[in-house]
């Protein structure tokens, strides 16, 4: 369990790295299939991406899925080696390129947020420093990722009263019926669990006061990505959310007095 | 100065953007017709995803279903971008053909859904 709760920036990169490979290889083979010739055709046509942003290479998902799972065995056998990074990052960029900026919206985002700075990490030589900053970097996007979303959905009063996620759970949106999809939800109970989200994501900062909460609230953001892939069908939020959640931890323990050695 | 299309996209990939679901606005929903045919003739076109608890490690369907929804979203908000346009304009061919076989000509619409 120490590697989830990692208190030495090398403890909590390798955590950080592994889960986020892990998630790499899962979305990978996820686009190897739907890349499969024959399959339903993808879009937007790959030749009009081509001479959209005027990149000369191919930009076939499979290839690029293929790129980003041998960077990864090959990040695993030749631990250490930057290239390896370097790859994946180029097979990330040129599928987010594929798909005119991301794939699935916001764990591309994370992603990336991830994967920039393990591969500067990898490529300036395991530097001490950028070791620190790799951390900091990712722990802060990932609260930010919360606390930026919270307060965007605090604008807006439907979310106040309730009505604007009874309409994400009521509608077929995003083209997924989840287990809520069809059940008649009553109003009390939208505006709570809207209440609920809110100030869940309002409230992540508070995390950083201590190792203690940032278990609880990393706790409640699992917990959260369950639900909203149980609702919406968005597992790959689940696996690149978490693949951040040791950076989060290590920010709070080193944030309160913590020092472990680099 | 406003940078091209294409440069905004690519920087769109690199920079985060934490907001989700803060707008409260229906699904988009790719409508296609034979050009010329009858107002009962709109089909939906969007994929449907498959759900079920394996998911949560492989939803091929799932992802399939969501870099389309971002696609018409991209191109349902940036009207103005003539490259987004005609990419729309392939893909509802492409989907026509799938919902129409012998069409080879296609009407487009992207209807928000609301309920």
């Amino acid at each position: 369990m120490s590697g989830l709760f990692p208190r030495s920036p090398q403890d909590a990169l390798f955590t950080v790295q592994l889960m986020f490979l892990c998630a790499v290889v899962l979305e990978s083979l996820e686009e190897f299939v739907i890349g499969k010739p024959g399959g339903t055709p993808l879009f937007p046509d790959e030749k009009a991406v081509r001479e959209f942003f005027g990149v000369p290479f191919p930009l076939d998902l499979r290839s690029l899925a293929l790129v980003r799972i041998v960077s990864v065995i090959a990040i695993f056998v030749f631990p250490g080696n930057p290239v390896f990074w370097v790859t994946l990052l180029a097979g990330s960029f040129l599928r987010s390129l594929r798909f005119i900026g991301s794939l699935n919206g916001g764990s591309d985002s994370m992603g990336m947020v991830i994967l920039l700075p393990l591969a500067a990490d990898s490529v300036f030589g395991n530097h001490p420093a950028l070791k620190l900053g790799a951390l900091y970097w990712i722990g802060i996007q990932g609260i930010l990722s919360y606390f930026l979303s919270g307060i965007h959905k605090a604008r807006n009063p439907l979310w106040w009263r309730g009505e604007g996620l009874g309409e994400f759970l009521k509608t077929s949106r995003v083209g997924v019926r989840g287990f809520m999809g069809g059940a008649l939800i009553p109003t009390w109970m939208l505006k709570w669990i809207s209440m609920g989200v809110l100030f869940f994501e309002l409230a992540f900062p508070l995390a950083l006061i201590g190792p203690d909460s940032a278990v609880v609230f990393l706790g409640m953001g699992a917990l959260f990505h369950l639900g909203v892939f149980m609702q919406f069908g968005l597992n790959r939020f689940f696996w690149i959310w978490i693949s951040s959640y040791p950076a989060i931890y290590f920010l709070a323990w080193r944030l309160n007095g913590g020092s472990g050695q680099t | 100065m406003k940078l091209p299309h294409s440069l905004q996209y690519a920087l769109r990939s690199l920079i985060p953007s934490w907001r989700f679901f803060n707008e409260i606005e229906g699904a988009y929903i790719l409508m296609v017709r034979p050009v010329g045919g009858a107002e009962t003739d709109w089909v939906r076109v969007d994929p449907r995803a498959e759900t079920g608890v394996s998911g949560l490690i492989h939803n091929p369907s799932g992802i399939l279903v969501h870099a389309f929804h971002n696609f018409l979203k991209l191109a349902a908000r940036d009207r103005d971008c003539p490259e987004l346009q005609e990419m729309l304009g392939d893909l509802a061919e492409q989907q026509g053909r799938i919902h129409f076989p012998g069409s080879d000509a296609f009407e487009t619409r992207i209807v928000e859904e609301i309920r």
